[in-house]
């Protein structure tokens, strides 16, 4: 299940095996949820010598509540375990995005998250947080609602919230965490006996085109996997949404996600949910 | 002039004498469609409880190691003991609130009687997800209980224990399935024969007492439906904990729907899907006995 980035180069196999897909989504989706740490992603995927070097850039953050300024100071991923807003902390409720959140509070290098001795001090972080977290959710409307009144000061959260609370004059920004980017692909599967698998060319081409880019990037404060998509906005605009006109340049800081087993997904979503239920 | 004779088969004859076979003829239809729906999924289901999830695919030999675990890791327990817990708070406030809605409608209510049946329900009309949410309309941190006592001035900060904790999940569950409680209750109300009431009032019983000897035993069935109605699904339920409950309120549903989802152990599901369907078959034989002791004590 190791998804490697260029392998969407199979395409061009004339009998492509089953193939993963993540990159075709990733460079799209770009966005998705984050942390206090800034989440974005990046990739290459060779498709053709005219597409070459495909970019994408996945960007979730962390939003926070202006008025607690203090909270802008903080540093990276500590805030989230910072008892002064025990109660009044969110967190994603999938452990697919927290369990990498907490390996970074651990220390773990992201190439030994899949040993027994990373997995119980991740699982250690989490349980630490657990009492500080009121909320738990990946319900945009719920942390939305929650992030919104000051219920949370601060949460894990997709882009798009900021975005969107920004829009109705609520005083959210993300977070600037010390730790940089977290960046990941996202799965999507193209299945071996799909009758048209070149047709995987237009969604490519209509997942890369400039107006896609330019509207994930407007709309939900995703990333693009088209550079020139970016060129549609100001300097401005791209860091208010925690977005820099090249992504090489956030995406240069960070941890990349690396693709886990099957069976290291299911332990560690059963021992997160553990962790949510108080165990 | 000669009646025209029908000329019936053996099999219309057969019918024709054995009512109990006609019966069955009737239930047929069902009961076929039941076994494909209901019968034939559950015995996948057992069997799949009683397999092991190894990556993408099954270990078929057939081993307890789900229901081990679901015995060894207290997590699973506890769970059980909490969705008990928060379904049957809910149930009983949905009965004890239902009941007098249901009396009323049933005794006194004479005239438009559908037209409160309907405005009963109303609420019932739009989708389960949106009565939820609702619910956090109203018990959220700036929703309409908070904002009121804050424009009252009985407040300064708005109550941060209204929402995501148990009691939250039981409020929203007995008002999302209050219809499931109010009508059956109604619809055995509205059957007692009124003669059994005036004849107890004749021999002395005061209105209390007519309730209890009379009205409430004979209620009973539909008490008992509502009791099932309510408890059986809401026992399973995992969107509401999801949505008002919080951390703290995470049921076995949830743990359930893990298992079919992210944690990808559908054996696992199963196993637990199983201890939850014996749970319930256990409390269901349980307070039907109860309630068999209760008429007997009575009489």
């Amino acid at each position: 299940m190791d998804a490697n980035i260029g392998e969407v180069s199979k395409l061009s196999d004339p009998a492509p095996r089953l193939l993963h897909v993540s990159q075709m989504l990733a460079f799209y989706v770009a966005g998705d949820d984050m942390g206090v740490v800034l989440l974005a992603g990046d990739g290459f995927v060779q498709l053709h010598s005219h597409r070459a070097e495909i970019e994408r850039l996945t960007a979730r953050l962390g939003v926070w509540k202006e008025g607690q300024a203090d909270l802008f100071e903080l540093k990276g991923d500590e805030s989230m375990w910072d008892k002064r807003y025990k109660g009044r902390l969110g967190s994603l409720a999938g452990a697919g995005d927290a369990w990498w959140v907490g390996a970074i509070r651990a220390g773990i290098d992201f190439k030994d998250i899949g040993t027994a001795a990373s997995f119980d001090k991740v699982a250690a972080v989490l349980r630490e947080q657990r009492p500080l977290i009121r909320l738990y959710t990946d319900d945009t409307t719920s942390s939305d609602n929650a992030i919104a009144p000051v219920e949370l000061v601060a949460t894990l959260g997709w882009s798009s919230s900021v975005i969107s609370l920004q829009k109705q004059k609520v005083p959210v920004k993300f977070a600037r965490p010390k730790e940089g980017a977290l960046t990941w692909v996202c799965g999507m599967m193209l299945h071996a006996q799909a009758p048209k698998l070149n047709s995987a060319y237009d969604i490519l081409d209509s997942l890369l085109c400039v107006p896609t880019g330019e509207h994930v990037i407007g709309l939900f404060g995703y990333g693009s996997g088209n550079k020139k998509a970016f060129d549609k906005f100001d300097d401005a605009t791209l860091a208010g949404m925690g977005l820099a006109r090249d992504p090489k340049v956030i995406l240069s800081a960070g941890h990349f996600m690396i693709p886990q087993t099957l069976e290291w997904t299911a332990k560690v979503s059963t021992e997160f949910e553990q962790i949510k239920s108080g165990f | 002039m000669p009646s025209a004779r029908v000329k019936t088969g053996p099999m219309g004859r057969l019918l024709y004498k054995h009512e109990l076979l006609r019966g069955y003829a009737l239930f047929s239809p069902v009961i076929l469609v039941m076994s494909f729906a209901i019968l034939v999924p559950l015995a996948l289901l057992i069997a799949l409880s009683f397999w092991t999830q190894v990556g993408f695919e099954y270990n078929t030999t057939l081993i307890l190691q789900n229901y081990r675990t679901a015995v060894e890791k207290p997590i699973y327990g506890a769970l059980l003991m909490r969705s008990l817990w928060i379904s049957g708070t809910a149930t009983i406030a949905t009965v004890l609130l239902s009941y007098p809605m249901a009396y009323y409608a049933a005794f006194h209510v004479h005239r438009h009687k559908m037209i409160w049946i309907i405005l009963i329900t109303l609420p019932f009309w739009t989708s389960y997800l949106l009565r939820v949410f609702a619910w956090r309309v109203i018990l959220g941190y700036d929703g309409v209980n908070n904002s009121g006592l804050m424009t009252l001035g009985l407040i300064d900060q708005p109550l941060r224990f209204l929402l995501y904790n148990p009691t939250a999940v039981s409020i929203t569950l007995a008002h999302a399935w209050a219809a499931f409680a109010i009508l059956p209750i109604y619809v055995s109300l509205e059957k007692i024969d009124k003669s059994y009431l005036e004849a107890a009032a004749d021999l002395g019983d005061g209105p209390v007492a007519r309730f209890l000897r009379k009205t409430l035993p004979l209620s009973m069935p539909g008490v008992i439906s509502a009791v099932f109605l309510m408890f059986i699904p809401t026992l399973g339920d995992y969107v509401t904990p999801s949505l008002v409950g919080g951390p703290d309120s995470i049921m076995i549903g949830n743990l359930i729907q893990l298992q079919f989802g992210p944690a990808y152990n559908w054996s696992m599901g199963a196993a637990l899907s199983m201890i939850l369907v014996v749970t319930i078959g256990i409390l269901g034989i349980g307070f039907l006995g109860l309630i068999r002791m209760f008429r007997r004590s009575a009489v």
